[in-house]
């Protein structure tokens, strides 16, 4: 009896052992290296992108206040500026976008690859 | 280094802090992606992704609990979306273990080789084929030895419910091992 007893608390013994024992297989030694380079990228592309959100900001807000300037006050006969938009909205939509597009490939998209591809990556 | 200041260089945008903390934390991480999804192949990607929403949210930490079990828990949430995506997995536990897979491993001469080991492996295998929430509690209390109340904090579960997985799996575990190795008590009895 004393000798089941025994038995059954070695069982426990080795089970509970088995249980906090590792399992066979570990993460690749170069993990935490890649976590590293992962997360210099994502602020990498944060931070080229917080910087191109604050210049289009900046260039949209002048924008707005020259249009106001303007647009008001206008005159009683309809404000020519006006006019001018509406008759060319497809056109100017067009060009701002062409604009746009091609301020944040040469603002985000380039300096990010280029910055991925030419400087080591350690102090990317 | 102390949570707070780590938390405080990470958010400085300090990549050596954040090195520190992966280091620190990716074997918790790593045991619980292991255990939950079973998947050797998947588990490396996953552990990534939990890393980089642990940069995401850092400001979320408000230090309500300690920063490992944070982590645990954006590991548990993880674990648990990508089960419900892959689909292939019952999130809720039952009774019946099914079969249990195990490979090329020969139990025809276990009680020659019955050794601490052997059991490992047996248990092992054991812990794969039971439901993915007795998984992760028995990896989080025997594994990272965290307790009652953290484990609680990481999955959600009440505490009771957490100490009767613990025990109804330990049972499932033992009985299993019992099943496959039913020469392990004479040899056992032999040692004495």
């Amino acid at each position: 009896m004393n000798s089941e007893r025994k038995n059954q608390h070695e069982i426990e013994a080795m089970i509970t052992e088995a249980l906090r024992a590792e399992p066979d297989f570990s993460l690749s030694s170069s993990f935490t290296d890649k976590m590293v380079i992962k997360i210099q990228r994502h602020m990498a592309w944060k931070e080229l992108f917080t910087e191109f959100a604050l210049k289009i900001g900046l260039i949209a807000g002048t924008l707005i206040v020259l249009a106001i300037c303007l647009i008001f006050p206008a005159p009683k006969e309809g404000n020519p500026v006006i006019q001018i938009l509406g008759n060319n909205l497809p056109v100017i939509s067009i060009v701002c976008f062409l604009i746009l597009f091609t301020y944040f490939v040469d603002q985000v998209l380039l300096k990010y690859f280029f910055r991925k591809k030419f400087l080591p990556e350690k102090s990317f | 280094m102390e949570d707070a200041e780590l938390i405080a260089q990470i958010k400085d945008g300090n990549t050596n802090a954040f090195r520190f903390l992966v280091d620190k934390h990716k074997n918790l991480v790593w045991h619980m992606v292991l255990r939950m999804i079973n998947r050797r192949e998947d588990a490396e990607d996953l552990c990534q992704d939990i890393f980089i929403r642990v940069f995401k949210d850092i400001g979320k930490f408000r230090g309500d609990s300690k920063l490992s079990t944070w982590i645990g828990t954006i590991a548990y949430n993880t674990c648990i979306d990508h089960l419900r995506k892959k689909g292939r997995e019952k999130l809720y536990p039952t009774d019946n273990l099914g079969s249990v897979s195990y490979g090329k491993m020969s139990l025809e001469t276990a009680s020659d080789k019955v050794d601490r080991l052997y059991i490992k492996k047996i248990v092992h295998k054991v812990i794969e084929a039971l439901p993915v929430h007795y998984r992760t509690v028995i990896t989080l209390y025997h594994l990272e030895e965290m307790s009652y109340k953290e484990i609680e904090q990481i999955t959600g579960m009440p505490e009771g419910t957490v100490k009767s997985y613990l025990n109804r799996s330990r049972e499932m575990v033992r009985e299993r091992v019992m099943q496959l190795v039913p020469d392990i008590q004479p040899v056992l009895f032999d040692s004495d």
